[in-house]
């Protein structure tokens, strides 16, 4: 009976050991692509990375040369635009949200809620259980 | 007595100035945030009504058939998105059958399981991670993954389950599976940090008196935190169905975009944000662009029908949970 009874726990002690390991190799197995694709960038595209790069526009095709000033400041144009426009939207929309709106419009809280999940905006909150349940119930 | 009266009367009167600009303020600010959170659903709203205007002569043209046909000529202008709607859900199931297990198991392993030394440098790699634009993930997708993936792991495949319908035929490379490998790693980060925050939020509680009753790390782990938080979980799986659904520049350079519907994951595939991606350049007809914005309906209505069916299956669980939890 009581050898029985060590067997179990030391099989329980391993059953918990192989599960470590495998959380740990799927935690590798996660983080394994980032450092690919990082070394595959750093190999391939570290040479042609100089001041040029930044600073002069695209040489002709077949010209040696030349640089990605364009575009560059063009994604830096795009990040300026956008968040002017977007920032103040959702920053906004997020206070009224907390600060006001969860009785008043609560049908359209819901849809929103449904909607911004399939934008994956609202993730912090959907993040806790015990927050979610309580939302659902009051919807 | 006079004196004092008029001393209230002024008292009341810096009130009544005191308070209403202030009330004013108060009101503009909460009207300004409502509209901002309107915003954000009438653009939802303007976007499907737009997809629907856009769509609305091939609507009436092919009807039905447009969601069950597979002939995709735009010579012809004959159009049927039924190899890219299965392509979509394909390349998306593939997606979560790998990323679901590997991310909850990561959660697992950096809220219960890991040394402590050890969470946090994997935590902020793992945020590096969902940083990767998706075009970088398919440039090394289509010189990195596919040649490894066609020299190793497809073979390898082929010679232990070949005698399922799922892997035979030529492995060229580009193929519905490597489009759903992609996906995969691009929904992991995802899934494993929406996973992670649920766990954490998970009461000690919970933990403590599983290790209390003599349980080991893994079974508290299992009995004590991953059941306390199913439903969360759920959540974060169903997030990343969403993300996998719409995921488009990555799966674009390596699914191989041939409209076909085949058994094999070998074979081509195409998706429909794939076919968005690549084709709205050359829709030189009428018809042809049309049946892209009808593309884009179907996309839009399958990722709000998953989503609308998650909340009420979660809704159902969380009543279901709550009659047998003591909370």
């Amino acid at each position: 009976m009581y050898t029985r009874r060590a067997d179990n726990h030391t099989w329980r002690k391993i059953k918990s050991g192989l599960a470590s390991a495998i959380a740990f190799i799927s935690a590798v197995l996660v983080i394994t692509p980032l450092g690919l694709v990082f070394f595959h960038l750093l190999v391939n595209g570290a040479s042609s990375v100089n001041w040029d790069f930044f600073t002069k526009l695209p040489a002709p095709v077949g010209a040696v040369g030349g640089g990605m000033a364009n575009a560059i400041v063009g994604s830096l144009e795009l990040l300026a635009l956008a968040g002017a426009i977007g920032i103040p939207i959702g920053v906004l929309g997020g206070v009224y949200l907390a600060e006001y709106g969860s009785a008043r419009i609560g049908r359209l809280r819901f849809g929103g809620f449904a909607f911004q999940r399939v934008l994956g905006v609202r993730w912090r909150s959907c993040a806790r259980p015990d927050h979610d349940s309580t939302d659902l119930a009051h919807n | 007595m006079a004196v004092a009266a008029s001393i209230a009367v002024e008292e009341r009167s810096i009130q009544a100035r005191m308070a209403s600009p202030s009330r004013f303020g108060d009101k503009a600010f909460e009207w300004l945030t409502l509209t901002m959170a309107l915003a954000v659903v009438v653009l939802i709203i303007l976007i499907g009504w737009q997809l629907w205007i856009g769509s609305s002569v091939a609507i009436k043209k092919f009807g039905f058939h447009f969601l069950v046909t597979s002939t995709w000529d735009p010579v012809a202008e004959q159009f049927g998105a039924l190899p890219f709607i299965y392509g979509t859900l394909v390349s998306s199931l593939i997606a979560l059958l790998i990323a679901v297990p590997l991310s909850i198991a990561t959660a697992a392993y950096l809220t219960e399981l890991a040394p402590l030394w050890i969470r946090q440098p994997l935590v902020s790699l793992i945020e590096m991670l969902a940083a990767i634009p998706s075009v970088i993930l398919g440039l090394w997708g289509i010189f990195v993954m596919i040649p490894w993936l066609r020299d190793y792991p497809f073979p390898f495949l082929k010679r232990l389950f070949g005698w399922t319908p799922f892997f035979t035929g030529p492995i060229y490379g580009p193929s519905m599976l490597a489009g759903g490998i992609i996906i995969a790693v691009m929904i992991l980060p995802i899934i494993t940090s929406v996973s992670r925050e649920i766990l954490r939020s998970v009461p000690d509680l919970q933990r403590e008196a599983a290790y209390g009753l003599g349980a080991t790390r893994w079974e508290a782990t299992r009995i004590a935190v991953l059941s306390y938080a199913k439903k969360g979980l759920f959540g974060a799986v169903i997030l990343g169905l969403g993300r996998a659904l719409g995921e488009t520049m990555a799966v674009t350079m390596v699914i191989g975009n041939t409209p076909q519907i085949a058994a094999s994951l070998f074979k081509p595939g195409y998706t429909l944000a794939s076919v968005l991606a690549n084709e709205f350049t050359e829709a030189t007809t009428d018809m042809y662009l049309q049946a892209l914005f009808e593309i884009g309906l179907v996309l839009f209505g399958i990722t709000i029908l998953v989503n609308l069916l998650a909340q009420l299956l979660l809704r159902t669980i969380s009543t279901a949970s709550t009659t047998r939890a003591v909370q």
